[in-house]
């Protein structure tokens, strides 16, 4: 009987065996207009990505275009660099008023040997301006300065020619160093101990002459080195020492110490924390990693092994479950938290911090389930748990389920920032790396018809990896609302570095991330 | 007609022509399958455009470990499968009362055209048609049967025992009024 039975369902095979039936024609009009439109929205995924980034940079070379070209001066940086140096050389020149170098002071010989010379010159290298001008008698100290005949002194610059108008020897101008007083005094001493007895022009420590005329003492402009230059009787050159042929030391003018409490808070290392809430979009970016084709229905037909069907068979679990189910992932609005620190290491540069707490959202797709006779409970089946599920669970079709996956992560970022301040708004571009500490993934039915299933990097035969390492590239403004508190605009755009799954498992995952952060920082 | 070869390249650079061109060369057999699967016209065409889709969208995972033909068809029965997945449950159980009717002789189909064993197999209930098509056209075992429609191979076989004498009844129906 099961002879004719096999030859009955035979005419059946061999009945409809070659047999066509034409479609008509709009199936073939709907396919098309199906693929047209899996195709634009792949194209609109990609361009509507890459669209932020270019949106976020240009916001970004924009910002940074209208600061430079609104505020060419601020990088102030050279007038800075200079007081900075000049302050420096404050310092360097309250030392040697203390306690001056040896190669200041002048050999006994030379100043023998210019003692008895009316006229002095000082030979050295001209400075760019060459401007004689007599001095001006507007302090007290420089009233035996105007009595002498044909001296002029050459200012390498006319800042200094107005402190020396102003400044009045003995006193300590605005910022001055105490030791340049000092060495006023000690000067004066010098002049008069050397000048008692003579009309020589006399020598302090630094190797200014010290201008005699008569009896008097002379005592030098405390606040600046000059060129002096004689007039007069043409008299041989003056063979220096080798120490004042030294430009930087002839020529180094003291500046008076400028105190800025703004530059003063910039310079120093400054600490800043804040909250922040980030919108994003997470895409794990899945890719099997190859495997045989979907093979309910295998290739040599019926009753071939191995199929997943007839897995119980051949006694273990058929590979061919196909290692792309729900792999294809849609992002979905996701959320991070985020509590940030920093410092601020210069007025630009600034070392950033955290930890984030990450829940990303995705949407996928599977038409397989498992059901769990001990549990009761049914499952969606995809290629990220289709190897922690129990080999005893036979995966079943269902129709075209939506899936939920919830990833959730601990990410510790470190950064490195450059960051350009215009009155209250603070731009910010930098880099760096964060490790990603991963928590968990939860499978859920979007019509809740399965249970959810939660897959974590602990469970045996887990895909997932504890933790994987990304780069981060962001920018953003924070605005100065009230004193030391901010308001912050980040976007940012997170890529691996490193695989979020394992090796050896069939899928892989090299997620990025695109989000805007929102947050308040409080700097300290 | 192209070779499959040179159509397959085609479809996996995303060539409408060659997508046309596989679609023209296996549509109308791909339609009988539809049509051996559905009641109607209009459900056989809902499905055989949903499987030309996932054709072209996943034609880079043809291996050629068999040909493509086949390697279509079973992506149109999967689609079908999928398509009247929601009725699984609902499949009636067969009497065993209504088994032991069956008789041994099974009415031959010589005579018969495909396309009236087409309306033939769409007038049988749902879950019977599918059985039965598996079972008997794709040469299926009933455990297999099982497996892939979450059914228990009990039931496969009453579904498959029920659509023959179904199709027995009708076709002796039919003959008797054939020949008066």
């Amino acid at each position: 009987m099961s002879n004719k039975h096999h030859e009955w369902e035979s005419q059946w095979r061999e009945a409809f065996d070659g047999a066509e039936e034409p479609p008509a024609s709009h199936v073939w009009k709907n396919i098309e207009s199906n693929l047209a439109i899996q195709e634009s929205g792949k194209y609109r995924r990609g361009f509507l990505f890459y669209r932020a980034i270019a949106a976020t940079l240009l916001l970004l070379i924009a910002g940074l275009s209208w600061y430079i070209l609104t505020h060419p001066e601020e990088a102030d940086t050279s007038r800075l660099g200079d007081e900075s140096g000049s302050t420096l050389q404050n310092e360097s020149t309250v030392n040697e008023a203390t306690n001056p170098p040896d190669e200041l002071t002048l050999s006994d010989d030379l100043i023998r040997e210019g003692q008895n010379d009316s006229s002095l010159r000082v030979a050295g290298p001209s400075p760019a301006k060459q401007t004689e001008t007599p001095v001006t008698a507007s302090s007290k100290g420089s009233q035996a300065i105007q009595n002498q005949p044909a001296l002029a002194y050459q200012e390498p610059g006319n800042r200094s020619e107005t402190r020396m108008a102003n400044a009045s020897p003995g006193k300590l101008t605005a910022g001055e160093p105490p030791g340049i007083a000092r060495s006023t005094s000690r000067i004066s001493k010098q002049g008069t101990a050397e000048d008692s007895t003579s009309k020589s022009p006399v020598y302090d420590s630094y190797g200014r002459p010290t201008v005699v005329a008569g009896n008097q003492t002379a005592k030098p402009e405390a606040d600046h080195i000059a060129r002096v230059t004689a007039q007069g009787a043409a008299s041989p050159p003056w063979e220096l020492p080798a120490s004042l042929t030294d430009t930087e030391k002839l020529y180094r003018v003291p500046q008076p110490l400028v105190v800025s409490d703004k530059k003063d808070k910039q310079t120093r290392p400054s600490f800043f924390a804040g909250l922040a809430l980030a919108p994003s979009y997470f895409d794990p970016q899945f890719q099997a990693t190859g495997g045989p084709n979907f093979n309910m229905l295998n290739s040599d037909g019926p009753s071939s092994t191995p199929t997943f069907l007839n897995y119980q068979e051949n006694g273990s679990r058929p590979t061919p479950l196909p290692s792309n189910v729900g792999i294809d992932n849609t992002p979905e609005l996701s959320f991070t938290y985020g509590l940030d620190v920093g410092m601020r290491l210069s007025d630009h540069w600034v070392l950033e911090s955290g930890i984030d707490y990450n829940r990303f959202s995705t949407t996928a797709e599977t038409r397989w389930a498992v059901a769990d006779v001990a549990s009761g409970n049914r499952y969606a089946y995809v290629a990220a748990n289709s190897n922690t599920l129990s080999a005893d669970l036979s995966p079943s079709l269902i129709t075209s389920t939506p899936i939920n996956n919830a990833y959730e992560f601990i990410a510790v970022p470190m950064k490195v920032g450059y960051s350009l301040t215009v009155s209250k708004l603070r731009f910010t571009v930098s880099s760096g790396v964060a490790a990603n500490f991963f928590l968990g993934n939860v499978i859920s039915d979007a019509a809740q018809q399965l249970a959810d299933y939660k897959l974590f990097s602990s469970d045996d035969n887990s895909p997932y990896n504890p933790w994987y390492l990304s780069g981060i590239l962001s920018g953003g403004v924070n605005y100065n609302i009230l004193g030391n508190y901010f308001l912050s605009l980040t976007p940012s755009y997170a890529f691996a570095l490193t695989e979020l799954t394992r090796e050896e498992s069939t899928i892989r995952s090299q997620p990025r991330s695109l989000g805007v952060s929102l947050g308040f920082q409080y700097q300290f | 007609m192209q070779e499959d070869d040179t159509l397959v390249a085609g479809c996996i650079k995303g060539d409408r022509t060659m997508q046309r061109a596989l679609y023209q060369k296996y549509a109308a057999r791909m339609m009988v399958v539809c049509l051996r699967y559905c009641r109607c016209q209009e459900d056989a065409e809902d499905i055989l455009q949903e499987s030309f889709v996932k054709v072209f969208n996943h034609i880079e995972q043809f291996r050629q470990e068999s040909t493509l033909a086949y390697w279509i068809k079973r992506i149109v029965i999967n689609t079908a499968l999928n398509y009247h997945r929601k009725n699984v449950y609902l499949y009636p159980h067969l009497d065993i009362d209504e088994m032991h009717t069956l008789g041994e002789e099974d009415p031959s189909l010589a005579n018969y055209h495909f396309q009236e064993l087409l309306s033939l197999l769409q007038t049988l209930p749902q879950g019977c048609r599918v059985v039965f098509n598996l079972y008997a056209i794709e040469g299926y075992k009933h455990r297999e049967i099982a497996k892939a429609l979450g059914i228990s191979e009990g039931t496969s076989k009453s579904q498959y025992a029920r659509a023959r004498a179904l199709i027995k009844e009708m076709i002796t129906r039919k003959g008797e009024v054939k020949h008066g």
